[in-house]
């Protein structure tokens, strides 16, 4: 029981930072048709500057905004001089999107070195409890209840402001919300910023969660992140967090009993949902714009 | 009379096909004008060209004499018109409640309890099912919803596609009464097929064939030209085409 507790406990943890970057790349699926495969290299720059920058001040708080701010502004460098000339052209953007994630991986290097950083996690957050026989981390519960404040935050933006109202109607029929007088482009833009900005927040947090950032760390969880959003049902913020606490768990007991299965289970989860609900748990048939 | 409208020899293209070929045609004020021709004729591409969708490769199209063919769709809307697409006119995951919110550009404010309430006296239906998804409704429901959005952002233009396509014949009439009762307030461009519906409240008409304007004028003298209605469109509005 002691077993099944920690390794819950653990996959929820693991879930609540796969969530962070599987919500942007859902959100901006969903609204902007763009398979992003560049995702996982905004959580990488925003692992790095965060790690970086909490090495040089000690400011933890400052860290986590300035990894979320290194996503967005790259995203909105993406977006406004790559993407927003590629909308429609499904293929090229799959192209650029992968090139772009290359090149973030690999000119990480150039400042930061090929082997890595070690990422302390804050003394103020580096606690840990002994409740029976199971292990309770502290900076693993702060990582659950950021996932968990940040899903209410989006929920909150989505379903209760005019913006969420907006996007939620961009989702479905961009067309008819021009016609509505809006700018729908600016609306791309600020929902690729937002999404970006949660990759770069999810990388500033993975640093101390894992102990470590490497230049690999952005397409490992690229991957993963995409698996959450296809089972989740792409362009719902709901199955993202569905998917990621399923996959979370899902690793964590296979991490445990079946490690070198551990990938290939997760796959396989993906294809069932796909076989019984191709659209993902959540995901809804799209209308023709 | 004052034309709010105006289209001057428009070609437009939807990939490698030439769609519009020539479109020339003046929309009056206050006047509801039917823009009529068998399918393929270019009449929704028209609409779409107006509305920036469709960019126009030659031509111009001006509102109140300044030209606004260059300019994307939501600077069209702000301009001052409103469009009503034959297919997904509404939001079908937002509610009844919300499609009026976005459709209202001034609600951003605050709510304008007043225009809502002309609207659910409009349409009597909506307020009904107001906290609804709009995807729940009727077909007939869900063109009332799309009619009302049209109208609560007081927009001078309506350009309207096709409104009575699939709906019963109750429904119909009631749209019918609402495009009559837009007579002398605003500007209408409505795609019609339904040659007794675009009769019943049409004031002027443009024919399409073909990606081209072959006749406009007065929609009475097209009711009473029935070699006009059988080249063009196929039938005889008098024999009862409703």
């Amino acid at each position: 029981m002691d077993v099944f507790l920690t390794l819950v406990i653990g996959g929820i943890g693991d879930g609540a930072l796969y969530f962070l970057i599987a919500a942007g790349l859902t959100l901006i699926f969903g609204l902007l048709q763009v398979i992003n495969f560049a995702h996982g290299g905004l959580y990488l720059w925003g692992a790095y500057m965060a790690t970086f920058l909490y090495a040089v001040t000690h400011q933890f708080w400052l860290a986590l905004i300035v990894g979320a701010g290194a996503g967005a502004v790259l995203g909105i460098a993406m977006e406004r001089g790559l993407l927003g000339r590629l909308y429609h052209h499904g293929t090229n953007q799959i192209l650029i999107t992968m090139g772009v994630m290359l090149i973030l991986s690999e000119f990480v290097k150039v400042p930061f070195g090929v082997n890595g950083l070690n990422a302390p996690t804050p003394s103020f957050l580096s606690h840990s409890w002994l409740v029976g026989h199971v292990v309770l981390v502290e900076y693993q519960w702060f990582t659950i209840v950021v996932g968990a404040m940040v899903y209410l935050v989006l929920h909150w933006l989505l379903r209760r402001t005019r913006l969420g109202m907006v996007i939620r109607a961009g989702v479905e029929n961009a067309g008819l919300v021009e016609a509505c007088g809006i700018p729908i482009r600016n609306v791309f833009t600020v929902v690729f910023a937002l999404g970006a900005a949660l990759a770069g927040f999810a990388g500033a947090l993975a640093g101390p969660y894992f102990g470590s950032v490497t230049p690999g760390m952005g397409l490992d969880m690229q991957l993963t992140a995409f698996i959450i959003v296809v089972i989740g049902g792409m362009g719902s913020v709901q199955g993202a967090l569905v998917g990621s606490l399923l996959v979370g768990v899902v690793t964590s007991f296979m991490s445990f009993y079946f490690p070198s299965l551990s990938v290939l289970v997760t796959v396989l989860v993906m294809a069932v949902v796909l076989l019984v609900r191709p659209q993902g748990l959540f995901g809804e048939a799209r209308a023709a714009a | 009379m004052k034309h709010v409208l105006e289209l001057d020899g428009v070609h437009a293209n939807i990939g490698q096909f030439q769609i519009l070929q020539g479109v020339s045609f003046r929309v009056p004020e206050h006047q509801v004008t039917v823009l009529m021709g068998r399918n393929g004729a270019g009449k929704t591409t028209t609409l779409r060209t107006i509305m920036g969708y469709v960019r126009p490769r030659a031509g111009h199209i001006r509102m109140n004499g300044a030209a606004i063919g260059d300019l994307s769709t939501h600077q069209i809307a702000r301009r001052g018109i409103a469009y009503l697409p034959e297919e997904n006119h509404v939001f079908h995951r937002l509610t009844v409640a919300e499609n009026l919110q976005m459709a209202d550009r001034r609600a951003r404010d605050g709510h304008h309890p007043e225009r809502v309430e002309r609207m659910m006296d409009l349409f009597g239906d909506l307020r009904r099912a107001w906290c609804r998804p709009a995807g729940s409704l009727s077909g007939g429901q869900k063109q009332m919803l799309a009619m009302a959005s049209a109208l609560i952002s007081e927009q001078p233009v309506l350009l309207i596609d096709e409104p009575s396509k699939g709906l019963s014949p109750g429904y119909v009439h009631r749209l019918v009464e609402i495009l009559q009762g837009l007579k002398g307030s605003r500007t209408v461009l409505l795609v019609e097929q339904n040659v007794w519906l675009a009769g019943q409240v049409a004031d002027t008409f443009v024919m399409l064939d073909d990606g081209r304007t072959v006749l406009s004028g007065n929609m009475q003298e097209l009711l009473q030209r029935e070699d006009w209605q059988q080249q063009f469109l196929g039938v005889h509005a008098t024999r009862g085409e409703r």
